[in-house]
C-alpha cells in the first residue's frame, strides 16, 4: 500500500519531540501561605505569658501540625495577641501585617466550648468594627474546654452578632480554624 | 444565446433518521419562485429549469426548512434530508457523497438545524437531549457531558478530527468548544471510540464544523438570542462561499451573560462572557485531493459562585444548611469578580484527503492546539488579580488514516501520534494542583465492518504506547522537584455484531475491552480544591484500569407510527480509578478537610436508556426517553458518586401546516422528571442527594418567509413554573437553588 510509508514519519515525530524536551519548572514562592499561628496571652496584672501555637511548617499535607497549648489561672484577665507567620520561607514573613492592612476585610472570632472563659476585641478597623488581633481574655472558673480562633476573609462585619464576636452570620472564607485544649486552675 | 430551459430535476425527500420519505413535501425554487409538490412517496420533479445555479427550499410539517445549492447543467437525481425524527438521528450523512466509514454503531447524531435552534446554550446542554447523557456542572456555565456514567477523562472529546486538548479532568473544566462553529455532533456510546484513543473508554463527543456547501454566492447565518435568566445576550454569524477550487467559512460568536437567578435569589458572580471565532479553508487541488487549513479560537470568563467560595468543613456545613447562601446580591450584575476563570483555546489544524478511488480515501492530519487557563481565588493582598492556577497546555498531534469502504469488508486504518507539554506558571505564590508534565502518546488503530447476509460483524484493535514525563512538587519541606517517568503500553479491542432481521427491526450487540492508563491528574493531584472544601491527592503508583462493556441495543420501527430503541449496558472495570474520601480528617491551619485520594477498585456499573418516538399522526408527535443507571464498587458494593439518578423525559410536538408566511412550525411541550439518587454513600458525600423534581418546559419555533428570505425564530422557556430544585450532578448543589424559569428568544437570518 502506497500509503505504508506515511506511517514512518510518525515514531520519528514523537521522538524527536520527546528528545526536544526539556523542562525546567520551579517551586513557587508561597508567600500567601500561613503556616504557625501564635496567640499570646499576659496577665493584666502581670506575670508569665501563656502561649499557645499552631505550626504546620510545610503546609497541608506533609509533616502533621505541632501544636502547644497553656494552662491560665482561674479568674484572671489576660491581653491576647495573635501574630500569624509564614515559616516556611526565609526570612520568616509575618503575615498578621497583612491582616492588618486589610482590617475591614478581616475578622478574628474567639470561640469557647466547655470551658468558662470569655473574650472580647480590643481593637477596631477604619469603620469601627472589631479585627480580633488584639483582645482580652477573661477566665472563670476552673475547668477544661476548647478555644477555637477563626479568622474570616471578606465576612460581613455589620450582619447580626459579628461585631459581638458571634460568627454565625459572618459568612466569608475561613483563613484560620484552630482549636486549642484550654485548661484553666 | 437563447437558453433552451427543458432540464428536469428529480428527486425524493427523506427523513435523515429513519429513511423514510417524507410525503407532501415541497420544494421551492428561490430564482424563479415557483414550488413544486412531493408526491406521498417523497418524490418530486422540477421541470423546465435552465442550466444554471439554483437555490432550493425544502418545506415539511413541522421540520426546519431546508436550504440547497444546485448547479445544474443537465438532468439530474437529488435526495434531500430533513430532520424529522431529531431523536432519532444516529448516522452522520453529509450532503453528496457519504464520506466516512459506515457508521452503523452505537452513535446518536445532532446535526445543525438542532445546533442553532439551542443557540447560547453550551455544547453539554446540546448534547444532553442524547439519550444516556447527563450534564455534570460546576454552577450555570461550567457543564460538561456525562456518557453512561463516564466523564472527564474517559471520555474522548474530539474536536474536527482532534483530541480536544485541554484540562477535561475537573468536573469545573468545561469543554473549551463554541457550539457556533459546530455543525455536526456524534456522540458516540460504543466501540467506534476506539479510534480516538484507549482513554475513551466512556465514548467520544465528535464534534465538526462539517463540510462546506459549494456555492458560488455569498451566504451566511446572523442570529441572536436573548434569555431572561442572567439577561444573556448571544450573537452569532457565520458567511462562507465557494469559488471554483476554494472554500471558506468564517463563524463568530459573542456571548456575555450576567448573574443567574434561582426562583428566590440571585446567583451572584455566575456571568459569563465569550469571544470566539473560526475559519474554515478547503482546497481542492483536484478532483481526487483536497487541503483544509482550519483555525478556532475560543476565550471565555466564567464567574463562580461567590456562595460557593468557601474554606473548609466548617464553612461548608455552614453553607449547607442555610435556605440562602451567604454572599448573594439582592441585584443583578454583568461583572464577574474572582473566583472566576479565565480560559483560551486554539486550535490550528492542516488536513489533507485523497481519494485513492471511490470510497477508498486517505486523510493526514496535522494539529496544534494551545490550551490557557488561569483560575482566579479571592486572595489576600492584591494577590486576587494574580491567577491562582495558571496553566498553559500545547498539543501537537500528526494522523494518519486510510479507509476503505469499497472491498466487501470495509477497514479503516491509522495512527496518531500526540505530544503534550503542560506547564505552570509559577508566579502563581500557591502550589500547583497538577504539576508540569510532558505526555507522547503513539498509537495505531484498525477497524472492520464485514455484512453477511443479515448481518454486519465488526471487529477492531488497538495500541498506544505512552511515554510520561511529570515534574511533582514534594509535600515535605524542602519543597524539591522530583522527576517521574511512566510507560504505559494500552490496548483496546472490539467487537460486535448487527442484525436486522427486517427493514424495521435491528439488533445490535458490542463489546469493547480497553485498558486506560492513568492521567497526570491522577498521578499527581495535589491541593485543595476550592468549593468542595476537599483536598484531592494524586496517586503516584495507580496501575492502568482495564474497563469491559457491553451493549445490546435494539430497534424497532413500525414505519409512520413508532419507533423505539433501547440500550442495556454493563461496564465491568478492572482497577477503576476514583477519587475516594479517606477516613480521617486532615488537621490543616485552616481547618479540618477530608482527604480525596485517587485509588483504584474493581467496580460495576450498568444502565438501561430507552427513546420512544411516536407519531400519531403527522402533525402529533410523542417522545420520551428514560434512561437509568448504578455504579458500585465490587468488593464493598458501595455506590459510586456521580451517576446520574434515573431520568425520563417526554414532549408532546404539534406541527403547524405551512402557511404563506410561516413555515416549518412547532410547538412542543416537555416534561422531564428526575428522581433522587437513592443509591449513595454516606461516606463519600457530602451532602445526602437532592430531592427529586420535576420540570416543564415549552418551545416554539417558525421560519418566517418574506419574500424570498427565511427568518427563523424561536421562543423556548425552561422551568416553566420556577421550580426551586437542586441537581446531584450540579457542584453547587452543595449551597444554591438550580436556575429559575428561562426565556430564550431565538431569532436568525440565514441569507
Amino acid at each position: 500500500m502506497k500509503s505504508s510509508r506515511y506511517f514512518y514519519i510518525l515514531p520519528f515525530f514523537l521522538l524527536l519531540l520527546l528528545s526536544a524536551c526539556d523542562k525546567d519548572p520551579e517551586v513557587p514562592n508561597e508567600e500567601e501561605l500561613i503556616t504557625t499561628l501564635i496567640y499570646t496571652l499576659t496577665p493584666t496584672s502581670g506575670g508569665d505569658p501563656v502561649v499557645f501555637s499552631f505550626r504546620d511548617i510545610d503546609g497541608d499535607g506533609g509533616q502533621a501540625p505541632v501544636v502547644v497549648t497553656g494552662n491560665l489561672a482561674a479568674n484572671t484577665m489576660y491581653n491576647g495577641v495573635i501574630q500569624l507567620r509564614n515559616e516556611s520561607v526565609s526570612p520568616v514573613d509575618d503575615i498578621t501585617i497583612e491582616v492588618e492592612e486589610e482590617a475591614e476585610e478581616h475578622q478574628f472570632f474567639y470561640i469557647f466550648s466547655d470551658v468558662n472563659a470569655t473574650s472580647a476585641y480590643a481593637d477596631v478597623d477604619a469603620e469601627n468594627n472589631p479585627i480580633g488581633i488584639r483582645t482580652s481574655l477573661t477566665a472563670g472558673d476552673p475547668g477544661e474546654g476548647l478555644m477555637t480562633i477563626l479568622l474570616r476573609h471578606l465576612p460581613d462585619k455589620f450582619a447580626d452578632g459579628v461585631r459581638e464576636g458571634d460568627v454565625s452570620n459572618a459568612g466569608g472564607e475561613t483563613d484560620i480554624e484552630v482549636s486549642f485544649t484550654l485548661t484553666i486552675e | 444565446m437563447a437558453q433552451e430551459c427543458t432540464i428536469r430535476v428529480t428527486g425524493q425527500v427523506l427523513d435523515r433518521a429513519t429513511r423514510e420519505p417524507l410525503e407532501y413535501t415541497s420544494v421551492a425554487i428561490q430564482e424563479t419562485n415557483r414550488s413544486f409538490l412531493a408526491d406521498s412517496a417523497g418524490y418530486f420533479v422540477l421541470e423546465g429549469l435552465c442550466a444554471g445555479s439554483y437555490h432550493l427550499q425544502v418545506y415539511h410539517l413541522g421540520c426546519p426548512p431546508g436550504q440547497h445549492f444546485l448547479l445544474i447543467q443537465k438532468d439530474t437525481t437529488l435526495i434531500f434530508y430533513l430532520d424529522h425524527h431529531r431523536e432519532l438521528l444516529r448516522e452522520v450523512v453529509v450532503e453528496g457523497k457519504p464520506n466516512s466509514f459506515q457508521q452503523s454503531m452505537t452513535q446518536q447524531t445532532i446535526t445543525s438545524s438542532m445546533i442553532r435552534d439551542q443557540a447560547g446554550q453550551t455544547l453539554a446542554d446540546i448534547t444532553d437531549q442524547v439519550a444516556g447523557v447527563r450534564t455534570i456542572r460546576n454552577g450555570s456555565g461550567i457543564a460538561k457531558p456525562i456518557i453512561h456514567g463516564m466523564y472527564g477523562n474517559r471520555i474522548a472529546l474530539v474536536n474536527n478530527g482532534l483530541i480536544q486538548a485541554g484540562q477535561q479532568w475537573g468536573a469545573d473544566h468545561a469543554p473549551e468548544i463554541d457550539p457556533n462553529s459546530i455543525n455536526v455532533i456524534t456522540v458516540v456510546k460504543g466501540s467506534d471510540a476506539i479510534e480516538f484513543g484507549s482513554q475513551a473508554l466512556g465514548g467520544a463527543l465528535l464534534v465538526e464544523a462539517g463540510p462546506i456547501n459549494r456555492d458560488p454566492h455569498l451566504h451566511g447565518t446572523v442570529g441572536y438570542v436573548y434569555e431572561t435568566n442572567g439577561r444573556g445576550n448571544t450573537l452569532t454569524g457565520m458567511i462562507n462561499s465557494s469559488f471554483s477550487k476554494i472554500d471558506w467559512r468564517v463563524t463568530g460568536t459573542f456571548k456575555k451573560v450576567g448573574d443567574h437567578h434561582t426562583p428566590d435569589y440571585f446567583l451572584t458572580n455566575t456571568g459569563v462572557s465569550e469571544l470566539n471565532g473560526s475559519l474554515q479553508l478547503v482546497y481542492r487541488a483536484s478532483e481526487k485531493v483536497q487541503h483544509q487549513v482550519y483555525y478556532s479560537l475560543f476565550t471565555s470568563t466564567l464567574g463562580i459562585f461567590a456562595g460557593s467560595h468557601i474554606s473548609n468543613l466548617t464553612d461548608l456545613e455552614d453553607a449547607i444548611g442555610r435556605d440562602e447562601p451567604f454572599n448573594v446580591n439582592d441585584y443583578f450584575l454583568y461583572a464577574v469578580n474572582p473566583p472566576k476563570q479565565e480560559i483560551s483555546h486554539q486550535l490550528l489544524k492542516y488536513s489533507g484527503k485523497k481519494f485513492v478511488a471511490e470510497n477508498v480515501f486517505l486523510e493526514w492530519a496535522y494539529g496544534l492546539q494551545a490550551d490557557h487557563r488561569q483560575e482566579f481565588d479571592v486572595r489576600r493582598g492584591d494577590r486576587s488579580e494574580t491567577p491562582a492556577l495558571d496553566l498553559q497546555l500545547w498539543a501537537n498531534t500528526l494522523q494518519i488514516k486510510y479507509i476503505n469502504d469499497k472491498s466487501r469488508i470495509r477497514y479503516k486504518i491509522g495512527s496518531q501520534a500526540t505530544l503534550t507539554d503542560n506547564e505552570n506558571d509559577y508566579d502563581t505564590g500557591i502550589l500547583p494542583l497538577i504539576p508540569d508534565y510532558q505526555k507522547g502518546t503513539l498509537g495505531a488503530y484498525s477497524l472492520f465492518q464485514y455484512p453477511i447476509g443479515k448481518f454486519v460483524l465488526e471487529g477492531g484493535g488497538r495500541y498506544d504506547l505512552t511515554l510520561l514525563r511529570a515534574w511533582p512538587i514534594t509535600f515535605t519541606l524542602p519543597r524539591e522537584i522530583v522527576i517521574m517517568d511512566h510507560v504505559f503500553n494500552d490496548f483496546a479491542f472490539s467487537g460486535g455484531a448487527v442484525y436486522r432481521a427486517k427493514k424495521d427491526a435491528e439488533t445490535r450487540l458490542q463489546l469493547v475491552a480497553a485498558k486506560r492508563s492513568p492521567e497526570p491528574n491522577e498521578l499527581y493531584s495535589n491541593g485543595l480544591h476550592q468549593g468542595v472544601a476537599g483536598i484531592e491527592e494524586g496517586n503516584w503508583a495507580l496501575q492502568p484500569e482495564i474497563s469491559l462493556k457491553s451493549i445490546l441495543t435494539q430497534a424497532v420501527a413500525i414505519p409512520d407510527m413508532l419507533h423505539i430503541e433501547m440500550s442495556v449496558y454493563a461496564h465491568l472495570m478492572y482497577q477503576y480509578i476514583y477519587l475516594k474520601p479517606e477516613d480521617e480528617l486532615r488537621l490543616t491551619i485552616r481547618g479540618a478537610f477530608p482527604v480525596y485520594t485517587y485509588t483504584q477498585e474493581d467496580a460495576f456499573i450498568r444502565g438501561f436508556d430507552m427513546v420512544f418516538v411516536s407519531d400519531f399522526s403527522h402533525h402529533l408527535e410523542v417522545n420520551a426517553k428514560f434512561s437509568w443507571i448504578r455504579g458500585t464498587t465490587i468488593i464493598e458494593n458501595r455506590a459510586l458518586s456521580l451517576m446520574p439518578p434515573a431520568y425520563v423525559g417526554s414532549s408532546l410536538a404539534w406541527a403547524f401546516h405551512d402557511s404563506k408566511m410561516l413555515k416549518g412550525s412547532r410547538i412542543q411541550l416537555e416534561a422531564e422528571y428526575t428522581a433522587r439518587q437513592q443509591h449513595w454513600d454516606s461516606a463519600s458525600e457530602l451532602v445526602a442527594p437532592p430531592q427529586d423534581y420535576f420540570l416543564l418546559g415549552i418551545r416554539f419555533n417558525t421560519g418566517i418567509k418574506l419574500g424570498n428570505r427565511i427568518f427563523y425564530a424561536g421562543v423556548a422557556i425552561e422551568n416553566l413554573f420556577d421550580v426551586s430544585y437542586r441537581d446531584y450532578l450540579n457542584r453547587l448543589r452543595y449551597y444554591a437553588d438550580e436556575q429559575g424559569v428561562n426565556a430564550r428568544f431565538n431569532l436568525r437570518y440565514e441569507f
